[in-house]
């Protein structure tokens, strides 16, 4: 067999291996719903999800409601990780300062992400407020993702840096980011799912749109069809946002040796 | 600076790791155009003493001069090869040659540097990963000479190579240092003894005992090419072996038809 071949092979094996669990729970869910085995208002069966998700794609409900999620989302996960990973350079970079500065901020890391929202609220509004709190978990795990990677680069790199009369932020720049991006890229796919949680919690606790008001409203009204197919929305964007992550990661680090697993 | 002066001065009065004394009393010099090799065992302080050199490593009591300025950090005009490569792996080969460039203050011809070390420049864009041992030590070797160094110290650069490939770098860097009054001096550590013979215009022997010590040095009056099956050779790797070997107070015979029994002798 070709190389071509046993990777298309291998390809395929992926791919089935992969669908294996969904499509049981399809299956069973089916099946379930068929036989009556619930009650399709806690459980709507796979057709009625179907429809209720074509009924609300083509009311614009869907589209809206993922533009006003995704927006918090990305200015949220853009503010956290140019923030968390800006703060770390800071510590990291600056010895004095960094200590002055890190010590206040280590205090107040510990306090719960979600134990912030009163404050964001009245110091940015609920709007702001939604965005903040992802800006907030995003950027504490960007910025300890960071100071790790600072922390691990290797003394044997940094005497050439030496050698070559690099200064502390070259060192960052041209080393330390680069030697740690699949720690880093890590961190981001933790970040974004962390933010994914965030959002739909803020949505879910005060919000007139986003994903998480549709899921809410849609059980306040007992459209149970509708709230699993926007469940099903917003974790399929999920992993899609994941995989994107995933893709730019392997192709960032595509100088590491690849792992192929223990079988 | 006269022509005769020496390219190199470096005094060493102390050097300490954790208050054990690693180098004492320490002198050293390179005429320009050079190449010296210093041998000794591990842990013998060759490359500390490599890295006071290059103005790697100032915690130490003494002097270091180059062209008779002193040597307070490290500088452009000394190259360093490091034992292990060090190439970056997320660089390709054209970075990582590039890497000197802000230091220098000037843009690197990457192409001229990788061609110049016996390499297409088509390896330019690859990464160290998809490199063999014998072409990542060349990269690294373009990498030392990006800053057009006088001097150029290498750490056993060849430890870990095939015989093949240590052949064709060891023509390499005959081609580069190794000409009296030329334009490169090296100074080379290694364990091996026929490398030293082979490349050396003079062998540094280190004493192997803490503190340690230059306590012998070998002219060693070989034209190049040199013959590694020649009397003349095997005497030489004899009397290197035998000035390493003292410290334990044996000798090993030389045998007058040849060198085979010494070529693959190595002091540890």
């Amino acid at each position: 067999m070709t190389t071509a071949a046993v990777k298309a092979t291998r390809s395929f094996e992926g791919l089935v291996l992969r669908a294996i669990i969904p499509a049981s729970v399809l299956l069973l869910w089916g099946l379930g719903s068929s036989f009556r085995l619930w009650p399709t208002t806690i459980i709507a069966s796979p057709v009625a999800v179907a429809v209720a998700g074509w009924r609300l794609t083509r009311s614009g409900s869907l589209l809206f409601n993922t533009w006003e999620s995704m927006y918090r989302l990305i200015g949220g996960s853009l503010l956290g990780i140019v923030s968390g990973v800006a703060t770390a350079a800071f510590v990291a970079l600056s010895p004095r300062l960094g200590r002055l500065f890190k010590s206040s901020f280590d205090f107040l890391a510990p306090i719960p992400v979600l134990a912030w929202i009163p404050f964001f609220i009245l110091f940015f509004g609920i709007d702001g407020a939604r965005i903040a709190l992802i800006a907030a978990g995003t950027g504490l795990i960007m910025y300890g993702a960071t100071l790790t990677v600072v922390a691990d680069t290797k003394a044997e790199y940094i005497e050439l840096a030496r050698l070559y009369r690099k200064n502390h932020m070259q060192v960052f720049f041209e080393i330390s980011l680069p030697a740690g991006a699949w720690t880093m890229f890590g961190a981001l796919r933790t970040a974004l799912g962390l933010s994914w949680v965030l959002l739909l919690a803020s949505e879910l606790i005060a919000s007139s749109s986003g994903l998480g008001w549709l899921i809410w409203d849609s059980r306040y009204f007992g459209r149970t069809d509708e709230m699993m197919a926007a469940m099903i929305w917003v974790g399929s964007l999920g992993f899609l946002l994941d995989r994107v992550v995933a893709m730019l990661q392997n192709h960032v680090t595509l100088w590491r040796p690849s792992f192929e697993g223990l079988s | 600076m006269n022509s005769r002066d020496p390219l190199l001065k470096a005094w060493i009065t102390r050097k300490a790791y954790n208050g054990i004394e690693v180098l004492r009393e320490l002198s050293l010099e390179t005429l320009a155009g050079r190449f010296q090799v210093l041998l000794g065992p591990s842990g013998s302080g060759k490359t500390t003493l490599l890295k006071i050199i290059a103005g790697l490593d100032r915690d130490f009591d003494g002097q270091i001069l180059l062209s008779q300025n002193p040597v307070t950090q490290p500088s452009t005009r000394i190259g360093l090869m490091f034992q292990d490569v060090r190439l970056f792996p997320w660089m390709t080969v054209d970075q990582n040659i590039r890497f000197p460039q802000s230091a220098l203050g000037r843009t690197v011809s990457s192409r001229s540097l990788i061609e110049s070390v016996g390499l297409p420049a088509a390896v330019l864009s690859e990464l160290p990963l998809k490199l063999s041992g014998g072409m990542a030590r060349r990269v690294a070797l373009a990498r030392a000479l990006a800053g057009e160094p006088q001097l150029l110290l290498l750490d056993e650069p060849f430890s870990d190579l095939d015989v093949k490939a240590k052949y064709s770098l060891y023509q390499l860097l005959l081609q580069k240092v190794g000409r009296q009054d030329g334009p490169l001096s090296a100074i080379m550590v290694t364990h091996d003894v026929t490398e030293a013979a082979f490349l050396a215009d003079e062998v540094l022997v280190l004493s192997g005992r803490h503190p340690n010590t230059i306590t012998a040095s070998v002219p060693v009056g070989l034209p190049h090419p040199r013959r590694v099956d020649s009397q003349e050779f095997a005497a030489i790797c004899g009397s290197i072996m035998n000035l390493a070997l003292s410290d334990l107070g044996t000798t090993v015979a030389t045998s007058p038809g040849g060198s085979e029994d010494i070529l693959t002798s190595q002091v540890h």
